[in-house]
Formats: structure tokens, C-alpha cells, sequence
């Protein structure tokens, strides 16, 4: 009887087990050369997400910091620290130890501890050992975010000027959505004043600064916490937190109290470049892509907007925009694209221009963006564009985000065969973060995926996907053919997300989700190791 | 704050004119603003019940957002209940002859005061379109992810 009964319980067992094996999907074991020692230095690291508690329902919050990773899988006790502004005001925890695993494929996991008592843990992805995406992972569900963090080799402001964009949540009780973008002029090195020519272009829940002098703002290294790169700012009256990470790059988070509708602005400062174009006759045949996120203004809806555009000296040409509106997606122009409008460039230095055209085909109105450049092939994007409301030109969203040249088209298959890190940052249900990687040429599924969609029981690891870039034509959008990303998740349930992939050159490639059920956007990026 | 900012773009001529004065650089937005004293208090708070009349997701009547209009025992009683893509998420419907639960209270708007309400209830739904300090919750907005190079 006893045999029988373990016969029984062995033939459950192996059923048991081979009916959810086989339903699952085989999960590809990670391919690549990362390992535990690729993550070593101190990593500055910027996230945005979303939180929740009794008082304020769900709010955005923020958290800015740097890390000291040994390479070997620990996190110092030592040297780190980080701001977390959340329900309306900024804390600072130092970082007192945590650990870190890194598989081949440069996915991973990394829990920091601070002195606050909490430890967090993220999914990460490296891009290479000195960059890299990750998403807040939190237990409990409390909260969802998304970011990057790079390797710190600088840890004071080098002089110069630097092009931002801060997103978020106005610090002044609105609540307002707020785009800000401009250029700070950083006179001297470590601490000082921003000089003359630091501008902004604010877009605060519908109400437009346009490029508005910034006065009276100064910077200064934090000599409490000496050697982590943290320094406070003040631009317009408005205070700051920055950790500086290199020469170029500076992460800065808004601090300012602001309980009566939480939320903070968060963005980076990249340095100006020689040979960033001041005059317009500097475009010759420059091709660009951009994507950008949002909200509508009346509808509070979540939104994307994405693109490309190329200019020869003052004209456009080959325009193509998409808009995801709150899961309604619209190409304008309806079929081909526009041409024949202008860009303008400032000449001032700040590297500021706008562009501005007509749907003439399928009527859906005026677009008008302002930009600035850091370079010739990179910049920070704001739409400001308005729609006529009781004969009043109003603005209808707040939207920012990246401006890249395409380099290197046109772009084929064969030349995107390659390893991606990944980051998608949206909106479905609430808001949903994911991180991971992928290999266009590897089989089915070709990559894992770590996400969270800020819920009970929305956390998930190690979700097997295939990721799929599909160029149209020469794949730059020029003839308005779009290039697509698909990525079929094969979890349960299985969900397909479609995009619309811009390429701006074979390691970066910019895509907005054209899908009902979720807006969408985010960035995929070719793996060095 | 954010919904008389609202009312003033789409209800004033003269907002419209400040707005563009604005665009051209002519104002320039210092932060931090002076913060508005919230008017809602939760010890103030009561509910009402009543059947639905009308639901209206965008509202031309200030404030803006989608409003629902509830036939109660004190009459008829126009609700505003913040963001109506907030409810679409939470696929939370009203129709009319519904009978609902509303948890909020009167604050003053404008020249005038209306019911704010902070939770609503459809049966065995709920959904808390306001926080406790009487913010209208909305969507998170996207943003577009940055920084890694």
C-alpha cells in the first residue's frame, strides 16, 4: 500500500511538474560577458516613479543618489547617500551597505540599504560598465520607478554651459505636470553663480515661459557629504539637489516642500559641446528623431509624441509625428509627411531654436516645439504647441524629452544585430516601469524583462519576451515608412507591446507604444561590454 | 490653485491675452509661488446619497473635469468628481438612475461653493478620486526614460 501510495505521489509530481513546464515558455538562459565585476566605482543614479499612501493617494516622487559598487557583488557601507523627494518633501539617507548580482546578459538585481532603516530593491540592466537602466522593485507594491544610473568620475561642476530638462510636478501647490528645459551657464568650477545666458522655456500646466533669463541662481558642492559629487542649486527661486557625475553630466531633483500637492521636478544637465550649431545654416540635410512623454493638460490623460524631422539651413523636411493620446493613436500627417516649414535657431549660444508646422494634409493642427542643443547630435525637446479655445491660442498637454540626430543611415536589419538594454517608462492601468535586455539575432524568446505596474501582485521577474525591430524602408522615417519594435511578453498573461522605433543611429533607438491600452515610451540601447 | 489657473484660460479673454504676453516672455514664472491654503478638511467631511441624473466626463461648467449630477433629498446637488480618465481606468461607470454613495464635502469655488467629492461608490465599486487634502487625483504622466549613454 505504501508503494502505491509513493508510486501515486511520484506520478502526480512528474505530472505536476511537466504540465507547468510545459505551458511555460523555456526561458533562455542569459548570454553575454557581464558579470559582477563590470559593476565597480561609484554610480550616480536619478529615478522617477510613482508612490501612494492614505493622505495623498497616488503622487510622483523622486530619488537621487550615488552608490559604491566593490565588483565583487557588495555595496559599500560607506561614501554613498541619497535624496528621496516624496509626499512633498526631500529626505536625505546615507547609504550604509547592500549587495548586487550581475548574470552574462548584464541583467540583475541591486538592494541598497540607507540609514533611514529601508532597504530597496531594483532590476537593473547594464548598457555597459560604466552606464545602465533599472526600475524600483520594491516589496510591498508601494511605489514604481524608473532611471538610469552612471559611472561618477568627477565630483564637482566643471565651468560651463550646460542644456537640462527637468520634468515633474510643479513645487509650488499646484500639482501642476511642468516641463522645464534652457541652458544654465556655469561660470566657475565647483561653486559659484549661473551667469548671464542661462535661459528656460517653462511649460507649468499650460502656462509658457519662454525662454525666461534665469537670474540670481548659484550652485555649491555639499561639504557635509564631501567627495559623493551632492551639491545644492537654486534656478529661479526654485531649490535643488545635484550629483554630479562626470564632466558632462549632472543629475538634478527638485527639493522643495510641497505637501499640498506632492511632486517634484527631476532632469539632467548635459554639457554644452564645441561645434553645437548656433546658426541655422548649420543644418545640411540633419536628420532627427525624438520622442517625448506627458500629460494632457485638461484631461490629466498620460501622452507621447514622437518623431522625426530633417532640416536644410532654415527648412524642414520629411516630417513625421506621432501622437499616443491616451491610448489614441494618431499619425500626422495621416499618410507620407509634411515639408516645407521652417526651424529657427536663437544664434545666441544657448543653442535654443523652435520648429513649428501645419498638418496640411489631415488637418489635426499646428505643432510648435522648442528645442535646445548640447551638441549637433543631441538635444532636449518641449511641445508647445497650442489649439485655438474661445479664439485663444492654448496649450493642450506638457511634454518633454529627447532630441537625437540620425547618424549612420540609412539603417538595415543586418546592422541592428546586436544585444539591447532596454527602459520603458508608461502608463496603463497606473503607471508601469521595465527594464532588461535583449538580442535582435538571438531565438524565441530572444530576452527577459523585470517589471512593475505599481499594484498588488504587479511585480514581476524574469518575464521571457522577444523582442523584434522591424525597419521600414532606408529606416529613417523620411518616406514615411515607419520602423517598428514589437516585444511579446510570454508571461501570463501573454502581452504583446507594439511600438513605433525611431532610430536615430544603430545603438540608440528611441520608441513610443502605439497601442489602446497604454502610452508608452522608452529607449533601447546597444550593449558594450 | 491648478483648477482656477483652468477656469482662467478658458473662461477669460483676458487670461488668453496674459497667456500669450507670457509665451513672449514678457512674464517669467518664479518658484516657489504662494501657496493657496487647501479649503478641504476631512473633519468636514459628509456623504450624500441619491440617484444620478446626468454624468458629464468633461464638464464646459467650472471647474473643469467630469461633474455628475445626483437627484438627493436636499435636491438637486451638482458634484464635481475630478479626473474623468481617472474613473475610465478604474473602469468606473455612472449612468443615470444609478444610485450612489458620495463621500466629500462643500468647498468654496469661485464666487460660489460646490460638492467635492473624494470617494465615490456604484454599488460594490469604489474609486477615490481625491486625495485627503482634497486634490483631484489624475493619471501618472509619461515620462520619457533618459540618462543612460
Amino acid at each position: 500500500m505504501k508503494r502505491l501510495l509513493f508510486l501515486l505521489t511520484l506520478i502526480a509530481v512528474t505530472w505536476t511538474s511537466s504540465c507547468s513546464g510545459g505551458s511555460s515558455p523555456i526561458v533562455p538562459p542569459p548570454s553575454g560577458g557581464f558579470t559582477n565585476a563590470s559593476l565597480s566605482g561609484s554610480y550616480v543614479f536619478s529615478m522617477t516613479g510613482t508612490t501612494a499612501d492614505n493622505t495623498f493617494g497616488t503622487s510622483s516622487f523622486s530619488r537621487v543618489g550615488v552608490f559604491s559598487a566593490d565588483g565583487k557583488g557588495d555595496i559599500a557601507a560607506t561614501g554613498g547617500v541619497e535624496d528621496v523627494h516624496k509626499f512633498g518633501a526631500d529626505n536625505i539617507f546615507g547609504i550604509t551597505g547592500g549587495s548586487y548580482t550581475i548574470n552574462a546578459d548584464g541583467r540583475g538585481t541591486l538592494s541598497l540599504m540607507t540609514s533611514g532603516g529601508a532597504t530597496v530593491q531594483y532590476s537593473i540592466t547594464l548598457v555597459s560598465t560604466s552606464t545602465g537602466y533599472l526600475v524600483d522593485m520594491i516589496n510591498g507594491d508601494g511605489e514604481t520607478a524608473s532611471g538610469s544610473f552612471s559611472l561618477q568620475s568627477a565630483t564637482s561642476i566643471a565651468a560651463g554651459t550646460y542644456i537640462f530638462d527637468f520634468a515633474g510636478v510643479a513645487p509650488d501647490g499646484t500639482g501642476n505636470p511642468t516641463s522645464a528645459i534652457g541652458d544654465l551657464v556655469a561660470g566657475t568650477a565647483g561653486s559659484g553663480s549661473f551667469g548671464v545666458g542661462s535661459f528656460w522655456d517653462v511649460n507649468e500646466g499650460g502656462t509658457l515661459v519662454s525662454k525666461g533669463s534665469i537670474s540670481g541662481g548659484s550652485y555649491a558642492t555639499d561639504n557635509t557629504n564631501a567627495g559623493t559629487g551632492r551639491g545644492t542649486a537654486v534656478i529661479n527661486g526654485a531649490n535643488f539637489v545635484y550629483y554630479v557625475i562626470d564632466g558632462q553630466h549632472v543629475q538634478f531633483m527638485g527639493i522643495d516642500q510641497d505637501a499640498a500637492a506632492p511632486g517634484t521636478l527631476l532632469g539632467e544637465a548635459v554639457a554644452q559641446q564645441a561645434g553645437t550649431p548656433t546658426q541655422t545654416s548649420s543644418f545640411n540635410s540633419s536628420s532627427f528623431v525624438f520622442v517625448m512623454g506627458g500629460a494632457g493638460i485638461q484631461s490629466g490623460a498620460p501622452l507621447a509624441r514622437a518623431g522625426r524631422l530633417t532640416a536644410t539651413g532654415a527648412n524642414l523636411s520629411a516630417i513625421l509625428l506621432d501622437n499616443n493620446n491616451a491610448g489614441k493613436e494618431i499619425a500626422v500627417p495621416s499618410s507620407g509627411v509634411l515639408s516645407g516649414v521652417t526651424v529657427t535657431l536663437d544664434g545666441d549660444g544657448s543653442g535654443r531654436g523652435t520648429f513649428t508646422f501645419t498638418d496640411t494634409v489631415s488637418h489635426t493642427g499646428t505643432y510648435l516645439f522648442v528645442f535646445y542643443l548640447s551638441s549637433a547630435t543631441q538635444g532636449v525637446i518641449q511641445d508647445v504647441s497650442t489649439v485655438v479655445i474661445n479664439n485663444v491660442a492654448t496649450p493642450v498637454d506638457v511634454a518633454d524629452g529627447t532630441l537625437l540626430a540620425q547618424t549612420g543611415a540609412p539603417f538595415a536589419s543586418a546592422g541592428l544585430a546586436t544585444s539591447y538594454a532596454f527602459n520603458w517608462s508608461g502608463v496603463s492601468t497606473g503607471e508601469e516601469d521595465f527594464v532588461g535586455s535583449f538580442k535582435t539575432a538571438g531565438t524565441n524568446p530572444n530576452g527577459l524583462v523585470d517589471y512593475n505596474e505599481f499594484g498588488s501582485g504587479k511585480l514581476f521577474f524574469d518575464t521571457p519576451f522577444n523582442g523584434a525591430i522591424t525597419v521600414g524602408g532606408d529606416g529613417t522615417g523620411s518616406s514615411g515608412q515607419h520602423s517598428t519594435f514589437a516585444a511579446a511578453l510570454t508571461g501570463s498573461p501573454a502581452v504583446t507591446i507594439n511600438y513605433f522605433a525611431y532610430i536615430a543611429n544603430p545603438s540608440t533607438i528611441l520608441v513610443m507604444g502605439t497601442g489602446t491600452n497604454r502610452v508608452i515610451v522608452g529607449v533601447l540601447t546597444a550593449q558594450t561590454q | 490653485m491648478k483648477l482656477n489657473i483652468r477656469l482662467c484660460l478658458s473662461s477669460a479673454a483676458f487670461a488668453g491675452v496674459m497667456l500669450i504676453a507670457s509665451y513672449a516672455g514678457a512674464q517669467q514664472l518664479n518658484w516657489p509661488l504662494p501657496q493657496k491654503n487647501s479649503t478641504y478638511d476631512l473633519t468636514r467631511e459628509t456623504v450624500l446619497r441619491g440617484k444620478v441624473i446626468s454624468y458629464t466626463p468633461e464638464s464646459d461648467v467650472p471647474p473643469i473635469g467630469a461633474h455628475v449630477s445626483v437627484q438627493t433629498v436636499y435636491g438637486l446637488v451638482d458634484v464635481h468628481i475630478g479626473s474623468a480618465k481617472l474613473l475610465e481606468q478604474n473602469r468606473f461607470t455612472l449612468a443615470p438612475g444609478d444610485s450612489i454613495r458620495l463621500t466629500g464635502e462643500m468647498v468654496s469655488y469661485g464666487q460660489g461653493s460646490m460638492f467635492a467629492a473624494r470617494i465615490i461608490e456604484n454599488g460594490t465599486r469604489s474609486v477615490t478620486v481625491r486625495n485627503t487634502k482634497g486634490q483631484v487625483l489624475q493619471m501618472p504622466a509619461v515620462r520619457m526614460p533618459r540618462g543612460a549613454r
